[in-house]
C-alpha cells in the first residue's frame, strides 16, 4: 500500500534499549496495513479513530504506541459507568473552592478549581497529543453523545467562558475504544474513522511474542502456547488475550517451565484458560 | 409471515381498543387488517380442525348444528361448552331447514378458512414450531431452554419496531434510567444553605438520569404475547443496547413470574427479587389479553399485588401492547407504563417517569 504516510512504524526513531521484558506500552506490532491506514486517515482529517475488538485484543495500548511512534504526549482516560460527559473536558473541585470561600482565600481565576481533562490536555497542546478515551461502551449512552460539539470542531467553551480548541497546524489525535457491549449513536459513529480489532492469527502472536520476549524467544513454546489459545477459543464463548498469552510466556520462561514439565498444565489453567475450561483452581 | 404477525398484534391492540367484544366485528377488523383468508395451517385452532373431522364422520344434520354453533358469533367453543372465562350462554335455537341450508354451505366450502368467523379465537392461538416467530423466535417450551432460547435467533427481513427506529434508544433509555447522584455539585441548593449560615456536612450534589445501575428484565412467553414475539426480541436486544450487555438480567416467564427461567444455562428457577433500587421492566401485558378473551382474570390482581409490593425499593416500567389508560390506577401509581406505540415519544416518556418516580429521589 503506497501513500504518504504521517504515521509509519517502520519510521519509529531509534530507542534506547528495551528491558528484558518490555511493557505493552513500548511494543506494538502493526502488521495490520488497514490499521495504519485508518491512523494515518485519522491524523488528517482530525476524526477520532474509533477502535472495536474483543477484550485483550490490543486496543488499549494502541493509543500510548501511536504516541511513541509519533513522539507525541499521550494520556489515558478510562471509563467507567460513573463517568460524566464534562470528565473528558475538566472537573470541576467545588470543595477546594468551598474552603477557599470560607477561609477568605478564594482565587480570582476560575480556572484555579478546575482540573483539565484528557480532551482539554489534547487541544492544548500544539506539540500533538494522542488522547485515548478507554471503553467508552461502558458509559452512558450521554457521554458518547456529549462529546459530539468538541470532536466535532475540535473545541469546547469552559464554564466561564473561554474557548479550548486545537492548533489548526496539528490536530490531536484522539483514539476511542469499544468493546461493543453498548450500541454507540449513529451521529457519533459518523464523526469517527472505525477500525475492528479482530482475533489475533498465530502468525501475528508469534511477532508479539518475539518482539516482546527478544533473546528470551522460544518459538517452539511461543507455538505450543498459541495452539492452547487457540483450542481455548473453539472450546468456550471468551477466547483467551493476546495479554493472556504474553502473560503466560513470561511465566514459562522466568519459572522455567516447558510443555513437558509437570506444573505445565496447571501453569497454563492459571495464566491463560483461567475460568473458561474444566480448571479447578483448588486441586 | 412477519407482515402477518404484526397484523395480528394490530388486531388485539384494536379489539381491545374499541371493545370489541362481538366476534362479527372482529371478524370485519381482522379482514380490514389482511387477516381475512390466511394459510388455514397457521391460523386455524386445533379446536376448528378436530370440529371439521368430526363433522366430516358424524351425520349431517348432527354436524350441522355443532357447525352452526360454532359460528354462532357467541364465545362458546365447537363443542357448545364455554371455555375458559367465557360465559356460558345458551345456544341459540337454530330452525332444522336453516340449518341444513348453512351446513350445506358449510361442507362445500369445508376447505375455506373460516377464520372471520372465529378472529378472536384466531387471537388467542400460538403459532408454534418454525412459524413461530417472526424474528426465527423459538417457541416457549416446557422447559428452560424453550424460554431462554428465545432471543437469540434473529434474521427478520421486514420487521416494523413498534417505535419510531430514530426515537427507540430514547425512549429504551428514558424507560430504564433513574435519577441517580452525580458529581456536580448542585449549586443553588449549596447556596441556599450557605445563605441561611447551614453548617454545611455533606456537598448537596445534582442527580442525573443514568442506566448505570442497570435493569432486570422480565419477558412475558405467555401465549397471549406471542403475537408480539417480534417486539419482544427486539425490546431485549434494543434493552441490551442501550443498558448494555453486562447490565441487563434478563428473566423469562410466562403469565406471572413465579417461577422462572433465567440463562444461559437454562434453568427454571424461583423468581430472584432484584437487588433494591435496581429498575425492573417487565415487558408484558400483565394478563391484559388474557382477561379480554376469556382467559384468568387473577392474572391481573396478581400482577397488582406484585407491581404494589416491587414497587417500594424498585422503580418499575411496563412495556406493554397497550396504552396505559387501560390499567388500574393501582398499576398505574407504581409502575411506569410504556405502551408499544409508533407516536410515542422520549419526552412522553421521560415525563410520566419524572411525575411517577419523584419518590425515588433520595
Amino acid at each position: 500500500m503506497t501513500y504518504r504516510k504521517v504515521f509509519d512504524p517502520a519510521s519509529e526513531p531509534a530507542r534506547p534499549t528495551l528491558g528484558a521484558f518490555p511493557g505493552d506500552d513500548l511494543v506494538y506490532v502493526f502488521d495490520n496495513e488497514r490499521m495504519v491506514l485508518a491512523v494515518n486517515v485519522a491524523l488528517q482529517t482530525g476524526r477520532p479513530l474509533l477502535v472495536f475488538g474483543p477484550p485483550g485484543s490490543g486496543k488499549s495500548t494502541l493509543g500510548p504506541n501511536i504516541a511513541r511512534i509519533l513522539g507525541w504526549n499521550s494520556r489515558t482516560e478510562v471509563i467507567t459507568a460513573r463517568t460524566e460527559p464534562e470528565d473528558l473536558l475538566w472537573r470541576f473541585d467545588a470543595l477546594r473552592r468551598l474552603n477557599d470561600a470560607q477561609a477568605g482565600a478564594l482565587k480570582p481565576e476560575m480556572d484555579a478549581y478546575f482540573s483539565r481533562g484528557v480532551l482539554w490536555e489534547a487541544f492544548a497542546d500544539p506539540q500533538g497529543f494522542v488522547a485515548i478515551i478507554d471503553e467508552i461502551d461502558k458509559a452512558d449512552p450521554d457521554v458518547p453523545n456529549g462529546l459530539l460539539k468538541p470532536l466535532g470542531t475540535l473545541s469546547f467553551e469552559t464554564p466561564w467562558g473561554q474557548t479550548v480548541s486545537a492548533s489548526t497546524g496539528r490536530s490531536p489525535l484522539v483514539v476511542i475504544t469499544t468493546n461493543d457491549e453498548r450500541q454507540l449513536s449513529g451521529p457519533f459513529l459518523r464523526r469517527c474513522i472505525t477500525i475492528r480489532v479482530g482475533h489475533p492469527t498465530t502468525k501475528h502472536l508469534l511477532k508479539v511474542a518475539e518482539c516482546h520476549l527478544g533473546e528470551h524467544y522460544d518459538r517452539s513454546l511461543a507455538l505450543r502456547v498459541a495452539a492452547e489459545l487457540e483450542q481455548a477459543g473453539r472450546d468456550a464463548p471468551q477466547r483467551p488475550s493476546t495479554a493472556e498469552f504474553l502473560d503466560t510466556l513470561v511465566a514459562c520462561i522466568k519459572l522455567e517451565i516447558n510443555a513437558d514439565a509437570a506444573e505445565w498444565e496447571l501453569l497454563r489453567d492459571v495464566a491463560l484458560l483461567k475460568r473458561r475450561g474444566s480448571d479447578d483452581l483448588s486441586r | 409471515m412477519s407482515s402477518h404477525r404484526g397484523a395480528l398484534a394490530d388486531f388485539l391492540r384494536t379489539v381491545h381498543a374499541l371493545q370489541i367484544t362481538d366476534p362479527g366485528h372482529a371478524a370485519q377488523v381482522a379482514a380490514l387488517l389482511g387477516l381475512g383468508r390466511p394459510p388455514e395451517a397457521t391460523l386455524v385452532s386445533p379446536v376448528i380442525s378436530s370440529t371439521r373431522a368430526a363433522v366430516a364422520a358424524s351425520d349431517a344434520a348432527t354436524a350441522t348444528a355443532r357447525q352452526v354453533n360454532d359460528i354462532e358469533p357467541r364465545p362458546v367453543t365447537s363443542a357448545g361448552s364455554a371455555g375458559p372465562g367465557q360465559s356460558a350462554e345458551p345456544a341459540k335455537e337454530q330452525p332444522v331447514a336453516v340449518a341444513r341450508q348453512v351446513a350445506g354451505e358449510e361442507q362445500a366450502s369445508l376447505a375455506r378458512s373460516r377464520v372471520p368467523d372465529r378472529a378472536i379465537r384466531v387471537s388467542v392461538t400460538r403459532t408454534s414450531g418454525a412459524s413461530a416467530g417472526l424474528r426465527g423466535e423459538q417457541s416457549p417450551g416446557p422447559n428452560a431452554a424453550g424460554w431462554v432460547g428465545g432471543v437469540a435467533a434473529q434474521g427478520v427481513q421486514s420487521y416494523v419496531a413498534p417505535w419510531q427506529r430514530q426515537w427507540a434508544s430514547g425512549i429504551m433509555l428514558a424507560s430504564t434510567a433513574t435519577m441517580q447522584p452525580a458529581r456536580t455539585l448542585d449549586m443553588a441548593s449549596a447556596v441556599r444553605r450557605i445563605a441561611k449560615g447551614e453548617v454545611i456536612r455533606r456537598l448537596p450534589l445534582g442527580r442525573r438520569l443514568t442506566v448505570r445501575l442497570g435493569i432486570q428484565l422480565l419477558i412475558d412467553h405467555a401465549e397471549a404475547m406471542s403475537p408480539f414475539a417480534a417486539d419482544r426480541a427486539w425490546l431485549a436486544e434494543l434493552a441490551q443496547h442501550v443498558v448494555g450487555q453486562d447490565q441487563v438480567e434478563i428473566v423469562r416467564f410466562r403469565s406471572i413470574p413465579e417461577v422462572v427461567a433465567v440463562g444461559p444455562p437454562p434453568r427454571l428457577i424461583s423468581y430472584p427479587p432484584p437487588m433494591p433500587g435496581l429498575p425492573v421492566v417487565v415487558i408484558s401485558d400483565l394478563g391484559l389479553i388474557g382477561n379480554r378473551f376469556g382467559s384468568a382474570a387473577r392474572v391481573l390482581a396478581w400482577w397488582e399485588i406484585f407491581l404494589n409490593r416491587l414497587s417500594t425499593i424498585n422503580p418499575i416500567t411496563v412495556i406493554s401492547p397497550f396504552p396505559k389508560a387501560v390499567y388500574p390506577a393501582s398499576v398505574r401509581r407504581c409502575a411506569l407504563i410504556v405502551p408499544l406505540d409508533h407516536r410515542l415519544t422520549m419526552r412522553e416518556v421521560l415525563n410520566s417517569a419524572s411525575r411517577l418516580r419523584g419518590r425515588f429521589r433520595a
